[in-house]
């Protein structure tokens, strides 16, 4: 029973977390300029302004416009661009693939490259070969995004034209951009992985296999490798959201028709619905993901699962 | 002893993971190389533009951003074309009489059909103004306000007539582009605007949102066919991006971008600068009812006090040129109008003006290259000249929406900066928007004096004795008023391959690449 309301306890919380950044999304956007001056120009005349911002809504007080914009969502309707002039769904459906691409190639990167740096510095610990490693993860964590698309472009595409410098088509196109987007990411994934294959190659079991006479590579990725990733699992999956917010820049920097550069020219249209609907899609897809993540822990894990139960037998 | 031949016999992690990352980058790289771009491709029928922004709408009503109007010339036509000097030319009117004080009629171009079959008539012509006017997102709709009808005289012959005498029509119809009355009224604007058909030497073929434009040749256009079999714009919104996209063979033009990146084009061969004089005005606007402001000696002090030679050198930088024009076109030159720059002058009349409360600067942020460093220096020279001024940054639509609110008077108090460009070739349309009382968007600097020589110069039927009249008003709002203060014209900078020619850069901004042409390796 108590587990019965503990879900509906994570699902309504769930649902005020969406309410809160709708709320959130709707005021940010709002206070930020006129779309309707900026679309119609600067002589429209005041009439025609005034018309538009009647015909959209935008006479009305805000709380009025805020609650009927909920009320919208609740009937999934998520408005239209006044930018695009179409349902703002199908403008972020049409740009979403192009950013789960970038987001999955750039994850792909960022673990291929983080374990085998991290796997490196642990069997290096303390040589020089680690220091270097470290160093380099150092500036991957400190170095602006922006900063490594433009490095990289003009080393890769302007100096050594291996790739294209930014749009769409064949894979080529996104290597640049995916690298760019999973520095950061690797560069975490390089640390963490070290400092737990350092700590996991001491545990007695390490030892005794050692004493057993196994091969220490065997050791070092069967047995110790499998240990020290459970932690970057659990960082990949919390970086995720990172990852997605940091195509805003990536795809400004490589002109990609992704979400990010979506949201990026709403904001700079004042198209404050299509602001709105993307912010929403987000938080919805990052809630529904936590909330599954939380209940799947719950279902698989009988030490959560059993938490209360325990608490009631004693 | 067992662990060497372990080590021999298995395989050493660091080699491994080593190996691995070779393979990805070899494996990456070989997948590239086969993708990119080759710069020393044969001739080639198909450009390729960059620019910062992607269109709103191809519908030119929806969307007259000069970058956006220069894709949908390539499909749709107005009524009356504008040269690359920013001249009225004949397109789908082959001329044009003004009738009456009030009444124009335009002969249209014979035989002319849009590309899905309909006739191109006096019925279009009417249709699409009627629409133009009408349209609650139409941005010309302010402009047209002065027309009051138009009506079809033949199938060639079309009648337009305005509210009050006015000789600014046909500079009003090369904003006017006409829509095929058939098509737009089963599609609707919106998704006209998504696909545009028109009578242009192109065609729309695809618009990929985010991504990219293009319009393919249009094998019946009715004049000089387009030289290339396709054209295709992409956005790049970083300008850096968009200079690397031109270094790499990405484009073939790059349109607008920033003095900062200009030697970097300059530098690689290839390439090409192309540096275009702007009609775009930078300017600083006072309002005459404010407390401070309605001292003229303190608005001659801040005339005074700013420097315009070192602001277009140092500002603008490659091109910047100094103007004492409200608005440049239409042959409308007082190079001499104004105050010049004396500190020491503007110091003491700043003195005698005391006191007085800081006077504020509105500007809109990060609006247009460079605005803010010129704001910044502005402020510099006036507080040198002893004038107390208070930065107030904006955000461009609260800018405009505080600028353009008024009672009697405008609500924007103390000075303001920025920007302005002819939407058409008229001096008429800065001169009665921003100046005309009663009908006027601005309403910081009128008199009675002012108007009725507005009046005139807008009825003025022979354009000589007009461009005398437009004259006489700036060199009276500049030198006598002191309430607006033109400073320098800005300049339009482009990156393009040196193998590409005949695109033609207007002054405004409009880039005409329909006869653009590749010359041979």
């Amino acid at each position: 029973m108590k587990l019965a309301l503990r879900l509906i306890l994570r699902v309504a919380s769930a649902l005020l977390t969406v309410v809160l950044a709708v709320a959130l999304a709707f005021i940010l956007s709002n206070i930020s300029g006129d779309p309707v001056r900026q679309s119609l120009g600067p002589l429209a005349p005041q009439s025609q302004v005034d018309a538009i911002r009647h015909d959209l809504g935008y006479d009305r007080p805000l709380l009025i416009r805020l609650l009927s914009s909920l009320a919208d969502l609740a009937r999934l309707d998520f408005g239209h661009s006044m930018r695009y002039g179409v349902s703002n769904i199908s403008l972020i459906g049409s740009r979403a693939l192009s950013t789960v691409e970038l987001a999955l190639t750039a994850l792909l990167i960022a673990v291929i490259i983080g374990s085998i740096l991290g796997l490196i510095a642990a069997l290096k610990a303390g040589g020089i070969v680690d220091r270097a490693i470290e160093v380099t993860a150092l500036v991957g964590l400190s170095a602006p995004v922006f900063w490594v698309g433009l490095v990289l472009i003009l080393v890769f595409s302007v100096s050594m034209r291996i790739f294209p410098a930014g749009g769409v088509g064949d894979f080529g196109h996104l290597i640049l951009p995916a690298l760019t987007l999973s520095i950061f990411m690797s560069a975490q994934i390089a640390r963490l992985l070290r400092a737990s294959l350092i700590e996991v190659l001491h545990e007695p079991y390490i030892t005794l296999a050692r004493a057993h006479g196994t091969n220490p590579v065997r050791i070092a990725l069967v047995h110790a490798f499998r240990s020290a990733s459970l932690p970057v699992v659990t960082l990949v999956g919390l970086q995720i959201g990172m990852l997605v917010s940091s195509t805003v820049t990536v795809e400004f920097i490589f002109s990609r028709p992704g979400v990010g550069s979506l949201l990026l020219d709403a904001v700079l249209a004042r198209d404050s619905e299509l602001v709105q609907a993307i912010v929403v899609v987000g938080v919805i897809v990052f809630v529904a993901t936590n909330l599954a993540v939380d209940l799947l822990y719950t279902a698989l894990d009988p030490r959560l699962r059993g938490s209360t139960s325990h608490k009631e037998s004693k | 002893m067992r662990e060497s031949h372990v080590s021999r016999g298995r395989l050493n992690p660091l080699r491994a993971s080593i190996a691995v990352a070779t393979a990805f980058v070899i494996s990456v790289a070989t997948v590239s190389c086969s993708t990119t771009p080759d710069n020393d491709a044969p001739t080639r029928s198909e450009l390729i533009i960059s620019q910062a922004t992607e269109p709103r709408s191809l519908e030119p009503m929806q969307d007259l951003v000069k970058t956006s109007l220069s894709i949908d010339a390539t499909v749709l036509e107005p009524l009356v074309g504008t040269s690359g000097d920013f001249q009225l030319v004949p397109l789908l009117a082959t001329k044009w009489e003004q009738t009456s004080p009030t009444t124009f009629v335009f002969s249209l171009r014979q035989g002319v059909s849009f590309s899905n079959g309909e006739p191109m008539n006096a019925d279009a012509v009417v249709f699409s103004l009627e629409t133009q006017k009408k349209a609650l997102k139409s941005a010309v709709a302010g402009y047209f306000a002065i027309i009051d009808s138009a009506k079809a005289l033949s199938p060639t012959q079309v009648q337009i007539t305005t509210k009050s005498p006015s000789s600014t029509v046909p500079a009003l119809m090369s904003l006017m582009y006409v829509y095929p009355p058939a098509y737009y009224a089963k599609v609707g604007g919106d998704e006209f605007g998504r696909a545009p058909i028109g009578t242009g030497p192109y065609v729309f073929d695809s618009w990929h949102s985010g991504q990219s434009i293009t319009v393919v040749k249009n094998p019946d256009y009715w004049g000089k066919p387009g030289t290339l079999k396709k054209i295709t714009w992409n956005w790049a919104a970083d300008p850096q991006s968009q200079v690397a996209g031109l270094q790499t063979g990405g484009s073939d033009l790059a349109i607008a971008i920033p003095p900062v990146l200009a030697d970097q084009v300059k530098a690689q061969s290839g390439l090409e600068l192309k540096v275009v004089p702007s009609n775009r005005t930078a300017f600083l606007g006072m309002n005459t009812f404010d407390p401070n402001l309605k001292n003229p000696d303190l608005r001659k002090a801040i005339w005074q006090a700013i420097d315009r030679d070192s602001l277009a050198k140092n500002v603008v930088g490659i091109g910047g040129k100094v103007t004492s024009v409200i608005q440049s076109l239409g042959g409308v030159s007082s190079d001499d109008a104004g105050l010049p720059f004396d500190p020491s002058a503007a110091r003491k009349l700043a003195k005698q003006a005391e006191p007085y409360a800081p006077i504020e600067l509105h500007w809109p942020q990060n609006a247009y290259p460079r605005g803010d460093d010129a704001v910044q220096a502005i402020a510099g020279m006036l507080k040198d000249a002893g004038i107390n001024v208070v930065l107030k940054p904006m955000e461009t639509g609260s800018f405009w929406n505080l600028l353009l609110s008024h009672d009697a008077v405008g609500k924007m108090g103390g000075l303001f900066w920025t920007t302005n460009a002819p939407l058409y070739p008229d001096a008429s349309q800065l001169m009665s928007a921003y100046f005309r009382s009663g009908t006027a968007q601005f309403l910081y600097c009128y008199d009675n004096k002012m108007d009725g020589m507005i009046d005139e110069a807008v009825a003025e039927q022979d354009p000589g004795k007009r461009l005398k009249m437009y004259q006489e008003l700036n060199d009276y709002i500049v030198s006598e008023k002191l309430c607006w203060m033109p400073l320098y014209d800005q300049t339009n900078l482009y990156g393009m391959s040196d193998k590409l020619g005949g695109v033609v850069f207007r002054p405004d901004g409009f880039v005409d690449v329909t006869h653009a042409t590749f010359k041979k390796p």
